[in-house]
């Protein structure tokens, strides 16, 4: 049988070559290592030899072709004999070596899978809005999981407001944290000095304590906050609002207020500006009972009770919870409700109903120096007291100049069920409680 | 042939046959990685047979033989058998490293043959540790066959091998194979001291000689005295053998750094040729005797090719396996 | 129990071998008429002779590989290389030679040779000879990496380390050479790839080795202090490495921090943490920690030096920013 000469392997690398040029023709004869052809690889142009002696049969392989390593380019044997490619051993040969590469590539992936198996990371899925993401650590999870816990619900603690274990180890689902309507204002009743215009801490990225960037690239927004955004950007695409503004003279209101609790004993809560100013609302309110309402499409929902929203600050941001029906509660009365509300709210022990429940809020920003702004009222509320700070002012009594205690008031109100002139009378009856307060005590 | 001829034909016949071994052995494996079936780096020792069969038989079986990734001629000179070495380039596991070395790695501790190394100059280290212990163990007076070639002689561990070599006097024989080109590079072109590489053994002390690497008798001549000498414990020699490899590099080699009328001129050197002339001319061969050593050789790598290929590869296991030694019990 | 300081410990584990067996030898700069750099071979040549107690020269290569060829024919040398930072001359002998001779010879060689050598900065020694390349050579196939930390696990270790047949890398810190610690009269051996809880705790894990063990053991007592229990482990072998160990504690407190000398880019508690992730991620309460040496050459100045070495500070405000304890 004929031998195949076959393009040979030159370099480790190779793996085709061109037939450059023929040394020998068909039918001449060959000698064992006597060089055939020229082939030319991609470093340089090699002199091919016969492994086999006789007459150079065929060649298969013209000058020029580009042939792959391992095919037949010449056939040299004994004249006469059969010069046909036996195209099975070929195709044995490299479908040999195919089925080799076949059995290593499954081998290998074989191998693949008796080494520890990596657990891939499951993508987000691509239309997830990042405001519905939970920071959570894996153990937290597994651990929410196991317990049953809605994740939404519970507050982070650890960087970036990542939910950790300790927290949903502590969660307490009837203190629920979750918040339905938030106002984004504060009012800081005088025992809680909780942060006071802190910055959002809990938005930064962990990052290593030798390294700060003040102010620059992104904070994630914590759940409070796309809370907080969501309501107020309801609020006012909803609600037209209105402001009406008043200057209230809150002198005589600041000594009886000293004079009540010059009366009071050690363990007695303290009057604060506030109840006064709470007091003086919840009377209002009862005049004008549309500020304690709501619009609905069929018409203007009365609420049957008087619960009195006032902001606390916490330290992930502002909650406001109410005082359930005030309606009929004393001056005292309402300012030990108030104290005892911003206590549960720091344990976080206040229930729903004092989370969502408040009809008509109250916002003092009495601490800062301000003198006047225009609250957002919060759904699904109506109206929303807007108090300054309490500032000494001249003012003419009697035709003499005098100093006074002026506090600038602004109600926002739903102008699709209150109009301007109302607005104003409820206004003003607050300002005339507060004016002459001895009717808010008794 | 500066030789005077002190062998018997009994000798002459083994050496002949040993070398024709290896000039055939080495076109087969040329063969098989123009087939594919050998891959990686190949390279030949075509025209240096004399240097290794000159030398290595001459060793004892309590020596040791350590060398570089030309490394086929000096196995089967030592004895190793075909089959398993040709099976080893074929990465099959009846190979001699059950195909996890590959032509570069021949290992045979039985034989005392410790490769076979593929870092140029890497075994200078290891061919002074083990003449170290030899000399600690007090047992022998083994000594430590060290090949290497021009390359080689560049890398800083051969002067640090030399140097130490020398302080601690011992035994080993650094064998030089100077085929005269590190890889592409013609050793002028690379080395200060140029050629003559036999010359840089003397800062080190060390006695040093060169000779014609492919006049087989003479390197025989040679390195016999050389092995006494270092048995007698003062120290390790140099010999220094020129030579010529007929074939590239490897076989990735397109030799274009030297011209084919060099190539052609050093054939005339031919050790197995010249070899073969001689002892027909000196009655030590027949050319029956030739005729039929041809033939046994040619059967031989046959059987070794078809043995190799038909070797099953390693088993996936070996992948993890001997990567550590067993401790002690 | 008696007590020793961590260089006496090897010294006493150095002349156990040279005493009990005859194919051992020690190689090495200056070992013997200078009486060791760190002093740890000092009346070694007057007790062994200098057959047995070899200064060679300067040349890390060759004396490194003649410890592989040494080994390679039975006999049981113990070569030091003067610092880890040489290692580097060595590196082609230790990683292409004395590592894989076993597995390119499919188990015809070995090599049991024991490479002890110096690791760690601090020493203002600047920086060529600050370095610490244990974590390189425990990702080589073929070689043992054992970083002792007490005097009573360099004993033990060095003693499994004569048996264990393989080229092993005994990395000794230079500070911690006059650690003092107890040590067993009676013959004990620890073996390789079993790490140790140096000290038990509930709500960190932090892992640790050589140099840094103290490091972790005193960002433990600082944790302590603010109500965190910080559950200490001693790796001892970085090839092999108990990972075991270390994910049942990190499944146990769910939080992980590994400390290390060395460059943070590249090193070895990057395969640890990688490990810990993969193995205990639904048991994390938040990202696996690296407390790492920062990428820079070590500088010459005291005070620039002392911050480029993790402290236990470093682990403190690490701990309790990243888990929000």
């Amino acid at each position: 049988m004929a031998t195949e000469l076959k393009m040979p392997q030159m370099g480790y690398d190779m793996e085709e070559g061109t037939v450059v040029r023929w040394l020998k023709e068909e039918g001449s004869i060959v000698g064992r290592n006597e060089p055939v052809a020229e082939i030319e690889t991609d470093k340089a142009v090699v002199e091919f030899e016969s492994e086999a002696e006789g007459v150079l049969l065929r060649i298969v392989a013209s000058e020029g072709s580009v042939v792959p390593v391992g095919e037949t380019i010449a056939l040299v044997g004994l004249e006469g004999e059969d010069t046909n490619l036996t195209s099975s051993t070929d195709l044995a040969e490299s479908s040999d070596s195919d089925s080799n590469r076949e059995n290593e590539l499954n081998a290998n992936s074989e191998l693949h899978e008796k080494q520890a198996p990596i657990r891939s990371i499951p993508q987000e899925p691509a239309d997830s809005a990042p405001v519905t993401r939970i920071l959570a650590t894996p153990v937290a999870r597994r651990i929410a999981d196991e317990m049953s816990i809605d994740l939404g619900q519970v507050a982070g603690s650890g960087p970036g407001g990542r939910i950790t274990k300790k927290d949903v180890e502590t969660f307490d689902p009837s203190s629920s944290t979750t918040i339905q309507e938030i106002s984004f204002e504060m009012d800081p009743t005088e025992p809680t000095e909780q942060s006071t215009g802190e910055i959002d801490q809990t938005g930064t990225e962990p990052i290593s304590p030798s390294v700060g960037s003040m102010y620059s690239g992104k904070e994630p927004l914590s759940r409070m906050r796309q809370q907080i955004a969501r309501v107020t950007v309801k609020s006012k695409t909803e609600k037209p609002h209105f402001y009406v503004s008043a200057e209230i003279d809150m002198t005589k209101a600041m000594v009886l207020r000293g004079q009540v609790n010059d009366q009071l004993s050690e363990e007695e809560v303290r009057i604060t500006v506030n109840d006064l100013i709470v007091k003086a609302c919840i009377e209002s309110l009862k005049k004008y009972p549309k500020f304690n309402a709501y619009y609905q499409d069929d018409g203007i929902q009365f609420n049957s009770r008087i619960n009195i929203a006032v902001a606390i600050a916490e330290e992930e941001g502002l909650i406001v919870p109410a005082i359930l029906d005030c309606g009929g509660k004393s001056l005292r009365e309402l300012s030990q409700m108030v104290k005892d509300l911003a206590l549960r709210s720091a344990s976080g022990t206040l229930n729903n109903q004092e989370y969502t429940g408040g009809t008509f809020a109250i916002s003092n920003l009495g601490m800062f120096d301000v003198t006047s702004f225009l609250a957002i009222i919060h759904p699904p509320q109506s109206a929303v007291l807007a108090v300054g700070t309490v500032a000494d002012k001249p003012v003419v009594r009697d035709g003499e100049l005098a100093i006074a205690k002026i506090m600038n008031a602004t109600i926002s109100a739903d102008h699709r069920i209150v109009d301007g002139v109302e607005g104003a009378e409820f206004l003003i009856e607050v300002k005339r409680l507060l004016e002459n307060p001895m009717g808010l005590v008794v | 042939m500066t030789t005077t001829i002190n062998i018997e034909p009994a000798q002459a016949l083994d050496i002949y046959s040993t070398m024709l071994l290896i000039r055939r052995f080495e076109e087969a494996t040329e063969r098989l990685y123009q087939r594919g079936i050998v891959r990686g780096f190949l390279h030949t020792y075509i025209g240096e047979e004399a240097i290794a069969v000159g030398a290595i038989p001459n060793l004892r079986e309590d020596d040791y033989i350590i060398g570089h990734y030309r490394d086929h001629g000096h196995a089967l000179a030592r004895g190793i058998d075909p089959n398993k070495a040709m099976a080893e380039l074929c990465g099959k596991s009846t190979g001699t490293s059950g195909g996890k070395g590959g032509s570069m790695h021949i290992f045979d501790a039985e034989k005392h043959f410790m490769g076979g190394h593929a870092i140029v100059g890497g075994q200078f280290p290891l061919a002074v540790g083990m003449a170290l212990g030899i000399k600690m163990k007090k047992e022998k007076d083994s000594v430590v066959m060290c090949f290497f070639g021009d390359g080689a002689v560049q890398e800083g561990e051969f002067h640090e091998a030399m140097n130490l070599a020398s302080l601690w006097k011992l035994p080993i024989i650094f064998m030089l194979e100077n085929n005269l080109y590190g890889m592409g590079t013609e050793v002028n072109r690379s080395n200060a001291g140029g050629e003559n590489i036999f010359n840089a053994a003397e800062p080190y002390n060390i006695p040093a000689v060169q000779i014609d690497g492919m006049d087989i008798l003479l390197v025989r001549e040679t390195v016999i005295e050389g092995i006494k000498k270092v048995r007698e414990g003062n120290g390790p020699v140099f010999i220094e053998s020129m030579a010529y490899r007929y074939h590239g590099h490897s076989m990735a080699d397109p030799t274009n750094y030297r011209a084919n009328s060099e190539v052609e001129e050093q054939r005339n050197r031919d050790p197995i040729d010249r070899f073969k002339a001689l002892c027909l001319n000196e009655g030590l061969l027949t050319s029956e005797d030739i005729s039929r050593i041809d033939e046994e050789i040619d059967s031989k790598i046959q059987i070794a090719v078809e043995f190799a290929e038909q070797s099953p590869e390693p088993l996936l296991e070996s992948l993890y396996t001997n990567i550590y030694a067993a401790p002690e019990a | 129990m008696t007590e020793m300081i961590l260089r006496d410990a090897v010294a006493k584990a150095l002349r156990e071998a040279l005493d009990t067996d005859d194919r051992t030898f020690l190689m090495g700069e200056d070992i013997g008429a200078y009486g060791g750099p760190y002093a740890v071979t000092k009346g070694f040549l007057e007790d062994y002779g200098e057959d047995r107690i070899r200064d060679t020269p300067i040349a890390e290569a060759v004396f490194v590989g003649a410890g592989a060829g040494a080994a390679m024919i039975g006999m049981r040398p113990i070569v030091e290389i003067m610092t880890i930072n040489f290692s580097l001359v060595a590196m082609d002998q230790i990683v292409n030679h004395a590592a894989k001779l076993s597995y390119m010879s499919n188990g015809q060689l070995s090599v049991p040779l024991i490479i002890r050598t110096v690791t760690g900065g601090g020493g203002q020694l600047a920086a060529t000879h600050s370095q610490s390349f244990e974590n390189w050579y425990a990702s080589i196939p073929g070689l043992r990496v054992v970083v002792p930390a007490t005097p009573q696990d360099a004993l033990g270790l060095f003693r499994t380390c004569r048996k264990d047949n393989n080229p092993v890398i005994f990395a000794e810190h230079s500070l911690l050479y006059r650690v003092r610690g107890e040590v067993p009269e009676e013959y004990y051996e620890i073996p390789l790839g079993q790490a140790r809880i140096a000290r038990p705790g509930e709500d960190v894990t932090i892992v640790s080795y050589s140099g840094m063990v103290r490091v972790a053991e005193e960002a433990a007592e600082k944790l302590d202090e603010l109500g965190i229990s910080a559950e200490v482990i001693d790796l001892r072998t970085l090839s092999p490495l108990d990972l075991e160990t270390v994910v049942e504690s990190v499944k146990k407190t769910n939080r992980a921090v590994v400390v290390e000398e060395t460059w943070k880019t590249g090193g070895f508690s990057g395969t640890i943490a990688s490990n810990i992730q993969e193995a205990a991620f639904d048991d994390l309460d938040g990202p696996v920690l690296r407390i790492n040496g920062p990428d820079v050459p070590a500088p010459y100045a005291r005070n620039i030096e002392q911050a480029m070495i993790p402290s236990a500070d470093w682990v403190v405000e690490s701990v309790t920013y990243n888990f929000g304890l």
